[in-house]
């Protein structure tokens, strides 16, 4: 029987060298931790430098039922996985903060090269485990989301309009994140902004040049494309700041500070109204760690390969190669990139062109390039993941005309209205008077339900903004994000760009 | 006087009556199909206020909002609502509202606020302010505590605030310091309480289309259930298109519909599915579709203005619960 490769995701920048390591991690040292794994080969295929992940569709979706299939009947096993894995995050960002001590200009080029394989091999460790996280957390479709939509659905079973409320209310992160420790720290500086009356960005930075630039210096990581550049300048956190002047910084820090005791209460409450049992409180507990430590998770290993960057670039450079060029070798190629680096720069560049890297059990991992890359690419029996919904245009009843882009924000509830930003374009189920106030920062208003008579309607009249209702699948079709047109002149929605989404902009749809 | 059935009011007693109120009584007078029913007028709010010395705590505390301050509106928002709830009802005012209550001859009656803003045409106010359906006796009170509250929600502030209703003589006051509730905030509540109507089917009429704003054109959306799931946009409803000058029904546009708020046991309302076989059908008939427009037409010529009428459809025969100009029409023809 032939093989059929299911797509994990495309299109990341995601490098060679990173991306070889995780896969190997995943074929050859998931079954290590988790004997019942039956993933035994996996590729990724890279055109101008933008990656897809492939695994055997049958291995993948065996290996992550006995996965969902144990953890449900015991969470205490993936409660301790999951800990586990973070552990072994936070150890590998600790390995990699040597990088910054040190300064890769006067080191010899075997010595970078002797790094980069020592950090590649503290990488195969932490991703060996960390593959839960693509096998679980990545698949809507996994037993474990199921059951917690089931559950919480069969819960509000009378008041479907609060599923999203008690949903949010149970999985909401336990802990602070790593961006929430940044948001803290720019509140802070917005409250010592904001009695100097900085009027612009420009004014802000010159003032506060050092504080700026020391939240950047420990913050900017957050925006690295785990490939070659970060995407937040000075600039970027000047404007962060001047926004959050305009709030009430007092109240947000605290919101930022009590984060752990609200996100307690409210679960505990939402325990107590939806009368959960033990067993239902562990699969809630089980989602919301999954969704926690999945952010925990990556920004530790985000950090770690910003910090590895400057060795590669220092090697890189020595051998010719440019900064994007520089993480298109495999672990093992750095020790030859020291000593006779003509070739690489040739192959590097074919590599971001075009290459095909396959990770087979017993096997070598081999890289393709070029024309044989294409071929066997070609080759391979794809099957888009099942629920997807391919379409990149939706209809529904125009209720005030207009036409305007603008990035998607889902609103469900008033509590989701901190997404808003000026401009936006407001997806949501139904709109009522909670959301008026993110209403007014939107560009356009998008709903599922409600027809020209509702609210959304009406209040879009009355606010002259663009609005089409009815659309019944636009909270699922859209994601947070997505660059979409919408032409209420005709009705239409359209995605103009899917950031973080598939290529065709779809998302799974129950 | 701090009551008034629907027969006693007309639509010039807005200031006393609400929007709604008054509109209601307008359209008893008018010989429109109207559950019965009675207005708590904005004077008994007053009246309350004064009694309970909450007025000058609320003036106080209104002058602390500083609007572009989104939690000192909401720190008094909730101070206000809060004094409010834990003031009695003063005795007679319980009494009457009782007395009122039994006449009504329903065990569930709808309570809506209804605000009495200085120019309510402005403002739409549209679902700014509370509605509580299916209300029995035993919450009568409560109930219409809580329209009365529902004037300092957040959102209502908000919404105030945003639509200007603060003219610079209450500015003045504002900064004056006045201890006058009614001095420093010109939006007051009255409270409707209403024969409630079971509908099976329900909606909202435009007599104007209000996105094309064809003046030929009537717009009419029906769903199954109480009007709430299609005035908030929870369900998408039916929409009929009707041309006024020869009822022909230019566009029929049905929608399936699995769940419908109805009725719970007791008191109040409640999301239930819709039977299968009926999920996919057009709600209303060609020939009631006319009946219906006829009727919201009749209204239209009456108020000599285009109307947002909701309507709902009980054992056959139309009721109409609500209607007001259309807010957002333009004068570009």
């Amino acid at each position: 029987m032939k093989t059929t490769w299911i797509k994990m995701w495309s299109d990341r920048p995601y490098s060679l060298h990173l991306m070889s390591m995780a896969n190997e991690a995943t074929v050859f040292g998931f079954k290590k931790v988790f004997p019942e794994s039956e993933i035994s080969q996996g590729f990724n295929y890279w055109e101008n430098g933008k990656s897809s992940y492939f695994y055997p569709t049958q291995e993948l979706s065996g290996t992550t039922r006995r996965l969902a299939g144990k953890s449900l009947k015991s969470p205490k096993f993936l409660l301790d996985f999951l800990e586990d894995v973070y552990r072994r995050a936070v150890h590998l960002r600790k390995f990699s903060e040597k990088f910054k001590r040190i300064d890769p200009k006067k080191l010899s080029s075997k010595k970078l090269a002797e790094l980069i394989e020592g950090y590649s091999k503290e990488f195969h460790d932490f991703y060996a485990r960390a593959t839960i996280a693509p096998l679980l957390g990545y698949q809507d479709d996994n037993p474990i989301y199921q059951k917690m939509d089931e559950l919480i659905r069969s819960k509000t079973k009378n008041h479907p309009e609060k599923y999203s409320d008690y949903y949010t209310a149970l999985t909401s992160s336990p802990k602070k994140l790593k961006n929430n420790l940044m948001e803290i720290e720019i509140l802070k500086l917005a409250g010592k902004a904001k009695g100097s009356k900085l009027r612009n960005e420009r004014k802000l930075v010159k003032r506060f040049k050092k504080e700026i630039g020391g939240i950047k210096n420990k913050y900017e990581f957050l925006s690295f494309d785990f490939c070659d550049s970060v995407s937040w300048d000075l600039d970027h956190f000047a404007d962060l700041v001047m926004e959050k002047m305009k709030l009430d910084i007092s109240f947000e820090l605290r919101r930022l500070l009590n984060l752990e005791k609200t996100s307690g209460k409210n679960f505990q409450k939402s325990v107590r109204e939806l009368k959960l049992s033990k067993k239902e409180i562990e699969i809630c507990t089980l989602v919301k760690y999954l969704g926690y430590q999945k952010w925990a998770r990556e920004h530790e290993f985000q950090e770690a390969q910003y910090n590895l960057k400057p060795v590669q670039d220092e090697l890189g450079s020595r051998a010719g190669l440019s900064t994007l060029e520089s993480k298109y070798l495999l672990a093992n190629e750095y020790r030859e990139l020291a000593t006779g680096p003509e070739k690489y720069k040739k192959l590097t560049r074919a590599r971001i062109k075009n290459s095909l890297c396959f990770v087979k059990v017993d096997k070598k991992t081999k890289v393709f390039i070029g024309r044989e890359a294409k071929k066997i690419f070609a080759g391979m029996e794809k099957e888009e993941p099942a629920k997807i919904v391919q379409t990149t245009e939706l209809k529904g009843m125009p209720a005030f005309p207009g036409k305007i882009s603008g990035k998607v924000k889902i609103i469900i509830t008033a509590k989701d209205a901190g997404k808003m930003k000026k401009g936006d374009i407001l997806v949501s189920q139904a709109t009522g008077p909670d959301l008026v106030p993110a209403m007014k920062m939107a560009a356009a208003i998008v709903t599922n339900e409600g027809g020209i008579t509702a609210h959304a309607a009406i209040v879009s009249r009355e606010l002259k903004i663009p609005c089409i209702v009815g659309t019944k699948i636009a909270t699922k079709v859209l994601q947070d994000g997505n660059l979409v047109e919408v032409d209420a002149d005709r009705g239409i929605v359209k995605i103009i760009f899917a950031k973080g989404g598939s290529a065709s902009g779809g998302k799974k749809v129950k | 006087m701090y009551t008034k059935t629907f027969k006693e009011i007309s639509k010039k007693d807005v200031g006393i009556a609400g929007g709604k109120g008054a509109s209601l009584g307008e359209m008893s007078g008018a010989g429109m199909p109207v559950p019965p029913g009675f207005v708590v007028l904005a004077s008994a709010f007053d009246r309350f206020l004064e009694e309970t010395d909450l007025g000058v705590e609320v003036a106080s505390l209104l002058k602390k909002i500083n609007y572009k301050d989104l939690n000192s509106v909401d720190a008094a928002s909730y101070e206000i609502r809060d004094m409010i709830h834990d003031v009695p009802m003063p005795k007679d005012l319980a009494k009457l509202f009782l007395a009122e209550f039994k006449k009504l001859k329903s065990p569930h009656v709808a309570v809506r606020s209804s605000a009495t803003a200085e120019d309510s045409s402005v403002a739409s106010w549209a679902g700014e302010l509370e509605t509580y359906l299916n209300t029995t006796e035993k919450n009568l009170l409560e109930n219409i505590k809580k329209c009365w509250s529902s004037l300092f929600t957040q959102r209502a502030l908000f919404y105030a605030f945003e639509k200007q209703v603060f003219t610079k003589k209450h500015q003045q006051k504002i900064r004056a310091g006045t201890s006058k509730m009614k001095e420093s905030y010109p939006v007051s509540v009255a409270v409707v309480v209403q024969k409630m109507v079971q509908s099976e089917i329900s909606g909202v009429t435009f007599t104007t289309h209000p996105v094309t704003q064809d003046k030929n054109q009537m717009v009419i959306e029906a769903g199954y259930g109480l009007g709430e799931a299609i005035v908030s946009g929870q369900i998408t409803p039916d929409t009929y298109i009707v041309d006024k000058w020869d009822w022909s029904l230019e566009d029929v546009n049905f929608s399936e519909q699995t769940r419908m708020i109805v009725k719970k046991k007791g008191e109040g309302v409640e999301w239930k599915p819709v039977p299968k076989k009926m999920q996919n059908r057009q709600k209303l008939a060609g020939k009631q579709i006319i009946e219906l427009a006829k009727l919201c037409a009749k209204l239209e010529k009456h108020y000599k203005h285009p109307q947002d009428i909701e309507w709902a459809l009980e054992k056959g025969k139309f009721y109409i619960t609500q209607s007001r100009p259309i807010t957002t029409l333009q004068d570009k023809k």
